[in-house]
């Protein structure tokens, strides 16, 4: 389980990690001991508590909850409550078919434990480190993609607010297989140039880029996970970074770098537990 | 956005709410209960959020005190361990 080697990261960080449900206790300690989870699942039967923290889900149609089970379930997401109970942050899915990985909360919540693991490519006047929150992840699941572009004391580039000028651009090709959020830059410094009386918003130093990107719940890609070896696949996720470098004297020629992210994927989770310890449809 | 499709469980569900033993659900479902918007689920940033107090899979009693670090407590909500 994917939350089971993130817990040591938010332990780390000083977070208990848990998990709520609307299962009973007996599904819950079934569903640990097949799965090796060592962190608290909480059992909310009644989804009472579901209720009071506003994610119980009314909708009780057949698209969602499957044949047989009991509705009032929770809605997806994440929220980090401190030990005063106040709720410093939360991160909240639309459905269970796009639903943000542990890896990338962790990666949100501790930007630093991101490039943690990245893969440095050459790039004019530059360097560049990609990394993901996730080598390996299901289908519907949503993990981050960082590209960090690390340039040179004295560089910088055109940030995406300069007008007339060759702005930095992360572009991912498009993909069925792949729901993509727009693309995050970070704040851009300004630059004053005194000869041509102009401010120029402007990157320098790391450059943190971000992308989402959910992995579409598709029935060929389920079909293809059946049958490949070991029950998994490996996507590639590619696009290409465009910036224009410059120093005080002078600008480079703009440049175009191919990137690409390698996630493996494997088949969703369809075990269920022992009958006699199933919740009874209500 | 691209349309996502359903696993495979989800056409059986749709066999299985077809049948007669499942009517009282479908009535449940008839009830107006139409999805919570994004923006109106779960508590606000800076809010505080409920106290509870629930069994874990040991048969534990947890509350945010037992199961929060020294910053606090990462709570993930999930449909179910069954399904």
């Amino acid at each position: 389980m994917e939350l089971q080697a993130a817990r040591k990261d938010f332990e780390a960080h000083g977070l208990g990690l848990a998990a709520i449900t609307y299962d009973n206790p007996e599904t819950l300690g079934d569903f640990a001991e097949r799965k090796g989870i060592e962190y608290p699942l909480l059992a909310d039967p009644t989804s009472e508590t579901l209720r009071r923290f506003g994610m119980f889900d009314p909708d009780a149609s057949a698209a969602n909850i499957p044949g047989g089970a009991a509705p009032g379930v929770a809605y997806p997401g994440y929220l980090w409550i401190d030990r005063a109970g106040v709720v410093r942050e939360r991160y909240l899915d639309g459905s269970y078919d796009d639903r943000r990985t542990a890896g990338s909360v962790i990666g949100a919540l501790f930007p630093a434990l991101l490039s943690k693991e990245s893969r440095t490519l050459a790039a004019p006047h530059a360097t560049l480190a990609l990394a993901q929150s996730d080598r390996e992840i299901v289908p519907g699941n949503r993990l981050t993609l960082a590209l960090d572009l690390v340039l040179p004391e004295g560089m910088h580039v055109y940030a995406r607010e300069a007008r007339g000028y060759r702005p930095i651009e992360l572009a991912l090709e498009p993909s069925p297989t792949w729901t993509l959020s727009p693309v995050q830059y970070p704040a851009a410094e300004t630059l004053k140039v005194a000869q041509l009386d102009e401010e120029i918003p402007v990157h320098t130093g790391r450059v943190a880029l971000r992308v989402e990107a959910a992995l579409v719940v598709d029935p060929a890609l389920l079909r293809t996970l059946e049958t490949s070896p070991g029950q998994r696949t490996t996507l590639h996720l590619k696009g290409v970074l465009r910036y224009q470098a410059c120093d005080a004297t002078q600008c480079f020629p703009p440049c175009e770098v191919p990137v690409a992210w390698d996630i493996a994927v494997r088949p969703l989770d369809f075990e269920r537990t022992d009958p006699f310890l199933r919740k009874p449809p209500k | 956005m691209t349309p996502s499709v359903s696993p495979p469980w989800r056409a059986l569900a749709g066999l299985l709410l077809a049948s007669a033993p499942m009517a009282a659900f479908q009535g449940s479902a008839a009830a107006p209960v139409g999805p919570v918007p994004l923006e109106k689920r779960g508590p606000a940033v800076g809010s505080v959020a409920p106290e509870f107090r629930l069994r874990d899979q040991h048969d534990r009693e947890q509350t945010l005190a037992t199961l929060a670090g020294k910053d606090g407590l990462v709570l993930l909500f999930v449909r179910s361990a069954d399904w």
